[in-house]
């Protein structure tokens, strides 16, 4: 391929507290040429991470365990950084602040999820 | 009765009491209610046929013989004879007098009596004596207050000006209240007005008049002293009797369940997705380590059952929880590990909950089988042994700090070939990515050894755990 990666260059955060959806995610956004922050699994672990680093963009999960990920979702968007959520509950659950945060049902497709990675951060 | 017969004497096409009296006489032989004309005597003038059965007199014997001739002990009675006496000397007027007897060929009887004095211009007197059977009516309503008094919801029989009539044993002991509270009182004064609400205005002014009924009205609402409550609210409205009788259902526990089987549904559906999630994460991530289709199945197929054994250990445990020793011990005997022969496992009891479970189960499970394939279990080693030590001790936060160790021996030197990566990197982060600390992997004296240091919060040990000094 003459073109670069579709996420050449752009870091992405990823906030998930399933490890093996976490390590997926990541292995995705290698695979389109990105560079993963984290992964984390939890609130405070991205807050602390986001101190040292600025990311280009990130995949969070609504839910970590018992704590909600809206308080970095709010932060990155406050910043300007594209986020994609991801829910394993309907995306009509979404806390308000987030309604027009493009959401991602588990279990998402891939290509779908890819196609949209590349169109949302790489827009951005 | 008594009244136009009166006016019948005082007419002036009757002229001569004697014309007069074969009137009445005429008029009440033909009433189908049991009706005595009596003289102050008690000598009867005249009676209509069912009167004969009371008097248990045969319907020809009755005029003209006394009450004490009557076949029944009643009509001879001080009780009798103080009714007619008072009627006749005192112009007294009785009305609805009850009486219970067993009227013989009739049964046992309810009746009421009224009687009431009729003067003649030749002023003679009369007492006219009707009786009224009240028994069916009786039996219905003590039928019914019986019914009421069996339903176990909370009643309310209303006037229709939406009066409380009364209400059951149920409605005092639910709203917590007495009847002299509530008796009299209009539907919407009750309690702190909490039954004054629009809609209930609604149904029972403008609705329940057109429809004498509905049903499953929901009325939601803080009742003094029990709280919120939700009630169902079903109304009848019996036109004869101008009453409306109105239900109370409390469907509070049942709404509070409906809830609860909804969050419980949500739930299960989200945990179904995450499932399937995380199972597609596994295939995905266990293909790039996989040489072959075999090796994939092989290393997929038992990544699988270790979530299947963690998952039976769960739904056993009390608040799906399992102990740790249960969970690296199902690991071990799944790759033919023997305890006390091959391996051994010592460290106090400690509970985990579900995520806490499934960290470490994935955890023994790569080294179980990484063992069984190329350290202590597997055919390069000697005596080959695996020893898992943990303790525990607090941490502050109220967290607990656990520090396990994997230890194999029997192996001489390193294997000369470890896992795939992806198994290393579960055995290295399934711990560390959820509860922080590390998990280390690396070759000791004579075997793998893994060291995990961890701190697990409350919520990950659902039961108190004892921590050693």
């Amino acid at each position: 391929m003459n073109t670069p990666a579709p996420l050449d260059g752009l870091k992405i955060l990823v906030v998930e507290d399933e490890l093996l959806v976490a390590m997926d995610l990541g292995r995705m956004i290698r695979s389109l040429g990105g560079e993963v922050l984290g992964p984390v699994s939890t609130v405070q672990a991205a807050t602390a991470l986001l101190q040292t680093t600025e990311p280009n963009g990130a995949v969070i999960d609504v839910q970590l365990g018992a704590e909600s990920s809206a308080p970095i979702a709010e932060d990155l968007m406050a910043g300007g950084v594209p986020i994609l959520l991801i829910t394993g509950y309907t995306t009509e659950m979404l806390p308000a602040s987030l309604a027009k945060v493009p959401c991602m049902s588990k279990p998402y497709s891939r290509t779908d999820f890819r196609k949209l990675m590349q169109r949302y951060f790489r827009q951005a | 009765m008594p009244d136009s017969a009166g006016n019948l004497f005082r007419s002036t096409a009757f002229t001569t009491p004697a014309k007069c009296e074969d009137v009445v006489e005429a008029i009440v032989c033909s009433l189908d209610q049991p009706i005595l004309i009596l003289r102050s005597d008690r000598t009867i003038q005249a009676a209509s046929q069912s009167a004969a059965g009371f008097l248990e007199l045969a319907p020809g014997d009755m005029v003209g013989h006394s009450l004490d001739d009557a076949g029944h002990t009643f009509w001879k009675s001080p009780e009798l004879r103080a009714i007619v006496d008072e009627v006749a000397a005192k112009d007294a007027v009785i009305t609805d007098h009850r009486v219970e007897q067993d009227f013989g060929k009739l049964g046992q009887r309810v009746v009421l009596l009224n009687a009431r004095r009729l003067t003649t211009r030749s002023d003679d007197i009369f007492v006219v004596l009707t009786l009224r059977d009240n028994t069916e009516l009786e039996f219905a309503k003590e039928y019914s207050e019986k019914i009421v008094d069996a339903l176990r919801d909370p009643f309310l029989i209303l006037d229709w000006d939406l009066r409380v009539r009364s209400a059951n044993g149920p409605f005092y002991k639910v709203f917590q209240v007495r009847p002299g509270e509530v008796e009299g009182r209009l539907i919407y004064g009750l309690g702190n007005g909490q039954w004054n609400v629009p809609r209930l205005r609604e149904l029972l002014e403008d609705i329940l008049p057109k429809n004498s009924s509905f049903d499953d009205f929901e009325v939601e609402h803080e009742f003094e002293g029990i709280g919120r409550r939700v009630m169902l609210l079903n109304a009848r409205r019996i036109n004869h009797l101008r009453l409306i009788l109105l239900v109370i259902e409390d469907v509070t526990e049942q709404k509070h369940a409906e809830r609860q089987r909804t969050v419980l549904l949500g739930e299960l559906q989200h945990r179904a997705k995450n499932l399937l999630m995380t199972v597609r994460a596994l295939s995905e991530l266990t293909i790039q380590g996989a040489s072959s289709l075999e090796s994939f199945g092989e290393s997929f197929c038992a990544r699988i059952d270790a979530m299947v054994r963690s998952q039976d250990l769960l739904v056993q445990g009390p608040e799906t929880s399992a102990l740790l020793a249960e969970v690296i011990r199902l690991e071990l005997q799944s790759i033919g590990g023997r305890e006390l022969t091959t391996f051994r496992l010592e460290g106090p009891e400690l509970r985990l909950s579900a995520r806490a479970c499934y960290a470490f189960a994935m955890t023994a499970h790569e080294l179980a089988t990484n063992a069984a394939k190329y350290g202590a279990l597997s055919k390069n080693a000697c005596d080959g042994r695996v020893e898992v030590v943990w303790n525990i001790s607090p941490a502050g936060d109220g967290k607990t700090a656990l520090r396990l160790i994997w230890r194999e021996h029997g192996l001489s030197t390193p294997p000369t070939r470890k896992g795939t990566g992806f198994g290393t990197q579960l055995v290295e982060n399934s711990v560390p990515y959820l509860f922080g600390g590390s998990s280390v992997l690396s070759f000791g004296r004579d075997g793998i050894e893994c060291m995990i240091e961890t701190s697990l919060a409350a919520e990950d040990l659902p039961l108190p755990t004892v921590t050693q000094a």
